[in-house]
This record gives C-alpha cells, sequence and structure tokens, in this order.
C-alpha cells in the first residue's frame, strides 16, 4: 500500500500544481487556435504541443527536463540556447520570398523601418519598468514581429527569457489580425483607406539576382551583428532567384524550414515551464509585447502619412501597418481592412514590399541592439 | 532602478536614437540602390558587348603609337581621300533612324549588317575628329557645324 501511495506521489497527478494546469491551458489555447482559429498552426501547434511537454511535472535528475544537462530535449534546445535554429528559419524564408514587389516600388521599404520604432519604444518602456537592459533589448525586439529574430536576439542577450518572449512574439504574431485593424482604422480616413495604388513596374530576372547580393553587402556593412539572419535571408533569395539551384532552394523552403519549425516550436513551447514561465517579469513582457505591435503598427501608418506630404504618387496609409514583420499576416490584414471600404481594392501585392522590408529592418535592428548591449 | 533614471543609466535614448537612426539610414540607402536598378541593368545590357568594340579599338590605339606618322590619325587604318566623309554620310543616315543620342554598339551592328566597311576605324576617326562625341551617360551623338578635319589631321595635311 505504502509502495502505491508512493507510486501515485511520484506520477504527475501527484506532483503537479497550478501553475502546471494553468500552463497546460496555455498550451491547450494555441493548439486550439492554430488548427480551429488558423491562427499561425504552423507555429502554435508546435508551440502548443511543446507547452504540453514541458509542463509534465518529472522528476528533477532523471534527465527528462529540457534544462537537465543530456535530456533529449535539452540537445534539441540547444539550437535555440546558440541561436542556430533562427537562420536556418531564414534560410526558408528568403527562399520562399519574392522581393519583386519591394523591388519595383523602393521608397515602401521605408515604411518597414518607420515599424521598427516599435522595437526602440518598447525598449524605452522595459528599461522605464525595472528590466535589465539586455532583457530590455530582448523585450524590445518583440515589436520586430519576427518570431526568429526575437528567439535569436534572446537567446544572446537574455536567455534566461527566451521562452517567455518567444511566446509572447509567437502570440503577437498570430494575433496580428485582432491587434492591427483597430490601430489602422484609428489613425487613418475613410478617404486614405480608399487610396488606390497604382500598377507596380515590372521587375526584371537580373534584378532579383542583384538585390539579395547588394541588400546582403549593404545591411551587413552596416550592421554586422545581423549576419547570421540577413545572409542566411539573402542566400535564400539568391537560392531562389538565381533559378540554377532550384534544388537547394526547394529544399530550404520546404525540408530545412520545416524540420527547423517543429523542432524549434517544440523546443521553444517546452521550455516555458511553469517555475520559469509563471513570473512576474513574463506578465511584463506579455504587457509590453502588446505595445510594441501597437505602437510598430502605429508608426508605420503613421510615416506613410507623412511620406503621403511629400508625396505625388500618394501612398494608402494602411500599408504603414505591413511594415510589422509578421510576413505575411499583416500584409493580410492590410488588404482586409482596405477590402472592408473598398472591396475592388487589392492592397496585398502592394503590402508585401513593407512587409518583407519590415523583415531585413528587425534583422537590423536585432544586429543594432546586439551590437550596443552584447 | 526603474523610471526615467533607468533609462539614461542603460543609455536606453541614446541607443534608441541610434538603433532607429541606423534602421532607417540602412532600408533608405537600400531603397534608394534599389531605385537604380533598372537603369543599371539597362546599360549594363546595352554594355555587355562591350568587347566588340573596344578590343578593335584598343588594338588600333596600339597600332597608332607603333606607327609614326599616321598613327596621328588615329585608327591606323588608310582610308582614300573623301571616304570618311562618306562613310560619315551613312552614319548619319543610320543615326537619323535611330535619333539622337545613340548607342555606338548599336550604330555598329547597324553599319555591318549594311555592309559598311571598317566601321569601327571609321567611328573611331569621326570620334578623334570631334564629329562624333560621346556623353557622360555613354550615349554617342553628332556635333553641329564641326570642322570636320581634326587638328591632328590638319597638322598632318600641313607636313605632307
Amino acid at each position: 500500500m505504502e509502495l502505491l501511495i508512493e507510486f501515485l506521489q511520484n506520477t504527475g497527478f501527484g506532483m503537479a500544481d497550478f501553475r502546471h494546469l494553468v500552463m497546460i491551458a496555455v498550451g491547450l489555447i494555441f493548439i486550439y487556435l492554430g488548427i480551429a482559429r488558423h491562427y499561425e498552426p504552423l507555429l502554435l501547434v508546435p508551440i502548443g504541443f511543446g507547452i504540453l511537454v514541458g509542463n509534465i511535472p518529472v522528476f528533477k535528475g532523471l534527465g527528462l527536463g529540457i534544462y537537465e544537462k543530456g535530456s533529449v530535449l535539452n540537445y534539441l534546445y540547444f539550437g535555440v540556447r546558440q541561436g542556430i535554429y533562427p537562420p536556418l528559419i531564414f534560410l526558408g524564408i528568403g527562399a520562399m520570398t519574392d522581393f519583386s514587389t519591394l523591388l519595383a516600388r523602393p521608397k515602401l521599404i521605408l515604411l518597414g523601418a518607420a515599424a521598427q520604432l516599435g522595437v526602440f519604444m518598447t525598449f524605452l518602456g522595459a528599461l522605464f519598468l525595472g528590466f535589465l537592459p539586455k532583457e530590455a533589448g530582448s523585450i524590445g525586439i518583440i515589436g520586430g514581429a519576427d518570431g526568429p529574430t526575437a528567439i535569436f536576439l534572446s537567446a544572446k542577450l537574455a536567455p534566461h527569457l527566451v521562452g517567455p518572449i518567444a511566446i509572447a512574439a509567437y502570440s503577437y504574431m498570430a494575433l496580428v489580425p485582432v491587434i492591427q485593424p483597430p490601430i489602422m482604422r484609428l489613425l487613418t480616413s475613410r478617404q486614405e483607406r480608399l487610396i488606390r495604388m497604382s500598377d507596380p513596374r515590372e521587375v526584371s530576372s537580373q534584378e532579383k539576382i542583384v538585390f539579395p547580393i547588394v541588400g546582403f553587402l549593404l545591411c551587413c556593412f552596416l550592421a554586422p551583428a545581423a549576419l547570421p539572419l540577413l545572409a542566411m535571408l539573402f542566400f535564400g533569395n539568391l537560392l531562389k532567384e538565381c533559378l540554377v539551384t532550384d534544388r537547394l532552394a526547394k529544399t530550404a523552403r520546404t525540408a530545412v524550414v520545416d524540420t527547423v519549425t517543429i523542432v524549434l516550436g517544440l523546443t521553444v513551447g517546452a521550455s516555458t515551464q511553469a517555475d520559469v514561465f509563471l513570473t512576474g517579469k513574463s506578465i511584463g513582457i506579455f504587457i509590453l509585447g502588446a505595445c510594441s505591435f501597437m505602437v510598430a503598427t502605429a508608426g508605420g501608418v503613421l510615416f506613410a502619412k507623412v511620406m503621403n506630404l511629400f508625396s505625388h504618387d500618394k501612398i494608402n496609409p494602411l500599408l504603414g501597418a505591413a511594415g510589422v514583420s509578421a510576413v505575411p499576416d499583416s500584409a493580410r490584414v492590410v488588404q482586409m481592412v482596405g477590402n472592408r471600404e473598398d472591396p475592388s481594392n487589392y492592397l496585398l501585392m502592394h503590402a508585401m514590399a513593407p512587409n518583407v522590408a519590415g523583415v531585413i529592418g528587425s534583422a537590423i535592428a536585432a544586429g543594432v541592439l546586439w551590437s550596443f548591449l552584447g | 532602478m526603474d523610471g526615467f533614471s533607468a533609462i539614461s543609466a542603460g543609455n536606453g535614448w541614446l541607443i534608441s536614437a541610434l538603433g532607429i537612426s541606423v534602421v532607417f539610414f540602412g532600408l533608405a540607402s537600400l531603397a534608394f540602390i534599389i531605385s537604380f536598378f533598372p537603369r543599371a541593368i539597362s546599360w549594363w545590357n546595352d554594355h555587355a558587348q562591350t568587347p566588340r568594340y573596344v578590343f578593335p579599338l584598343l588594338r588600333s590605339l596600339l597600332v597608332k603609337r607603333r606607327r609614326k606618322v599616321p598613327a596621328l590619325l588615329g585608327s591606323g587604318e588608310s582610308h582614300e581621300p573623301g571616304e570618311i566623309d562618306d562613310a560619315e554620310e551613312d552614319l548619319r543616315l543610320l543615326t537619323a533612324h535611330m535619333g539622337e543620342p545613340f548607342k555606338l554598339p548599336r550604330l555598329i551592328e547597324m553599319a555591318e549588317q549594311r555592309g559598311l566597311t571598317r566601321v569601327h576605324s571609321t567611328i573611331n576617326r569621326l570620334i578623334v575628329r570631334g564629329t562624333m562625341v560621346g556623353g557622360d551617360d555613354g550615349l554617342f551623338r553628332w556635333t553641329k557645324g564641326t570642322d570636320k578635319k581634326s587638328p591632328v589631321e590638319k597638322k598632318f595635311e600641313e607636313i605632307e
């Protein structure tokens, strides 16, 4: 009988407390959002399941938990801790991304830069709330709305916050359709939302080949700390555009990115163990994360309006919201909000320009923060 | 520590100001460079066959150095009197169709298609003479009302 009681005490049921149940509920919500609501399912489902994995109470010392040296999960988590997975994801993103609209209308790149205001305002906000500078930098990058970039920077600057930061970043990326539209409507008039964009010019294949090389050299000379991310992004894009390495490009955008997404999502989810995750800091990170998305959206929209003051060729200011680099969700939101005013106004194609510029911008911002704080 | 003093202590203002400036500068430079892509690539495409006329030109310059007096005229290839003027008329007819300013490789191509001989040499003469001039944009145009003989050619005639 004593043995039975001891056994029961050593099961998950015996060791669990309310924090585990809270985190399991969070994991279930992620899985629900991914499957039922189709919010970033490729990320939320692995992360949600990872949260379940990480919050099964286990004996410390048996080599099971993600933070225990020698455990399988710990080995897989190595790629997160050392910032290996994010560049591989960037390789896949590069091999998937078509930069044509950005090349056709280069001035829309500036909207991607304006949206990075969210990163630096959140950095200030985090310092204001008492976070250490390195933690503040990691929290600030949530405003870049780029999960891999957020994981990469926080792994370098504040490894103990990787879990909450990654969860906040991916949660808000999934919630872009909820967070952005009210801000976009608040900051624009109906007349502005009805602005139609002229068709972009046709972009030659030569331009598409030259762009990743020039873009890489320029951005990495300016912010060398962004090298691991930007090198892989532009390299992936070169593989796609040069047409002679189609096999490599196909592997990068399918097998490589899928494998890494699975491992990254699962391990980041598993790193949110209740005792590590449910702290006051995590709540602060979530509040700041939401603010950073709002500021980034507002920054992009307002900058588009400022550009319209000086330009004859008016930009629909909704495009500014796509500078938040949640690819392609924020571009889809722009299309959705624009469509509500005028169902025949197609903004998606134009919104992809600031959207992909936002990816480059957030990687540069991460590089800059790493240079200053690393 | 928290509040504004924490921001100041962590160099928050400076890092933020520099950070956003670097991001803006980087992406603005990228946009600026990208805006030149179509022109740069078009220029490259137009000059991709540069060796076709540059090498003969260089060869002619080498020959010019080896020769003494005739080299002053440019290509080193001999032309019958009046031949350059006839060729100039032909080339002017061709460029009338092309419009000014014109691309030299295109003119050479069209001239060769129409059976004109020693096109490179003729054009070299016209450039030396100043009848045809190149602009900063890499395109060429005819000069109006120029003396058809260059000072070098006049000097050569005086010597003869």
